[in-house]
């Protein structure tokens, strides 16, 4: 059961080499049967509206480096949330010959959703859980980026 | 006009107040068609406190004057006609108010577009080019079916008095001059707030929000909020211009309607691309508004 909740949160797609699965069940939540939509949960086209990066899928070299520059691009505060087991240590494809270590281990992670792919009940009671927190994400604003 | 008119009424807190509900009320309907519940009443507010609290990233190589000034100059020309039309409304105005309105409307396009032409990367440059575009094909037909409602009017050239004129002789858009002109700026009007089948250049799927594809923070907020008003009182304006109604009540059950058809509208049909909404005002449209001219200088 999840409980009403309020507030605003726009969410990135980060697909870092997943098997799409995870990422189809992204999409699940903005349809009208999970209607993310009545959380104030809404899909960010522009990492510059983001609030949440959502990352599936195992990191490679390739990817962490992009995953890395669009972290950067993102407005602070943003938070970063793994979805998958894949992005949580890695999963089926441990030990694979281009495969990094689990996404905590070079970026910090706000949220954990775990699953194969994780349902969208739980990306839906997961995301809620970070309205009213700002710990332990960069939460701070970066000095000299921001005007108003 | 003190200070109070300018922040609370009719300024900036009621004009954003108007626009938040608005965008609730047209989330609210589009999330009923596909059978969802939507989003709760505050959500306009939610969205906009949470953008405010968020970091205004200026790219590399974009003017942060021209940046961070455009959604300020959209913002404070859609406030100013908020209150105009909120006054015109209420039975106040100025002789030539009518003018001073099409002017300010053009006010956010131009913001739209520096806002386009200020951020670097190809979709704010594409969002921006097809704002102008579809700015330049409507232009025309909106002036047109204006002059149809003077010439119907008799040569009133204020907001609150063209109001009156139909609260006593029947609503402009029941005689056929009127019908059209009010068809024409109907359709000019929704163009011009980007609206359902018109927001190509703000399109999210096609070009990532188009010229806002840069934006964050703060300015963001600002260019929703003027998006909001924009919405809000665009039906204001027609029906003032062309469905009159006697009374407060008559006023906003006529304005309640033409909002729930263009909520409707929003819902049924697809967007069309930049070059169909070009041809579509170029030619039927600017053509019924000239026709409508031509009747209403006949009288019908
Ligand atoms: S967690 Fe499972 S479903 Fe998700 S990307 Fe990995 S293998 Fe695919």
């Amino acid at each position: 059961m999840i409980k009403p909740a309020a507030g605003s949160l726009w969410v990135y797609h980060f697909a870092a080499s997943s098997c799409s699965n995870c990422d189809m069940e992204i999409l699940e939540i903005f349809t009208p049967g999970f209607d993310s939509e009545r959380f104030g949960i809404k899909e960010a086209l522009s990492i510059r509206h983001a609030d949440c990066l959502l990352v599936t899928g195992v990191l490679n070299p390739k990817s962490l480096s992009l995953l890395k520059k669009v972290r950067g691009e993102a407005p602070r505060p943003v938070k970063v949330a793994a979805v998958g087991t894949c992005a949580l240590d890695t999963g089926i494809f441990r030990g694979s010959y281009n495969v990094l270590k689990p996404l905590d281990k070079y970026i910090p992670v706000d949220l954990y959703i775990p699953g194969c792919p994780p349902t969208p009940e739980a990306l839906l009671s997961g995301l809620l859980g970070l309205y009213g927190k700002d710990k332990p994400g960069p939460g701070k604003r970066r000095k000299g980026r921001w005007i108003f | 006009m003190s200070v109070f008119n300018y922040i609370l009424f009719p300024g900036i807190i009621f004009a954003a107040a108007a626009g938040a509900a608005v965008c609730w009320i047209e989330r609210k309907i589009s999330a009923l068609i596909q059978f969802r519940s939507g989003p709760p009443l505050l959500q306009p507010l939610y969205d906009i406190l949470k953008l405010s609290r968020k970091e205004t990233l200026i790219p590399a190589g974009a003017p942060a004057p021209v940046f961070l000034g455009a959604p300020v100059l959209g913002f404070s020309a859609l406030i100013l006609t908020a209150m105009i039309l909120t006054e015109a409304g209420a039975g106040r105005g100025f002789a030539g108010d009518i003018f001073a309105v099409l002017y300010l409307l053009r006010v956010p396009v131009f913001s739209i577009f520096l806002a386009g032409a200020s951020s670097p990367g190809p979709f704010s440059s594409e969002g921006a080019s097809g704002e102008v575009r579809v700015f330049a094909a409507c232009e025309v037909p909106l002036i047109l079916s204006v002059v149809t409602v003077i010439l119907k009017s008799s040569g009133e050239l204020s907001l609150a008095g063209i109001h009156s004129i139909q609260s006593y002789e029947g609503a402009f858009a029941a005689s056929l001059s009127g019908f059209i002109a009010f068809a024409a700026a109907f359709l000019c009007l929704m163009a011009r707030s980007s609206r359902s089948l018109f927001d190509m250049p703000s399109s999210g799927r096609d070009i990532m929000g188009g010229v806002f594809a840069e934006y964050s923070g703060p300015p963001l907020a600002l260019f929703m909020l003027s998006g909001w008003i924009l919405d809000a009182f665009i039906p204001l304006l027609a029906v003032l211009l062309f469905l009159g109604g006697s009374g407060l009540s008559g006023t906003l059950l006529r304005y309640a309607g033409l909002l729930l058809f263009s909520a409707l509208v929003k819902n049924i049909f697809p967007r069309l691309r930049i070059d169909q909404i070009e041809k579509f005002f170029r030619y039927p449209v600017t053509a019924a508004a000239a026709f409508s001219v031509l009747l209403g200088g006949l009288g019908l």
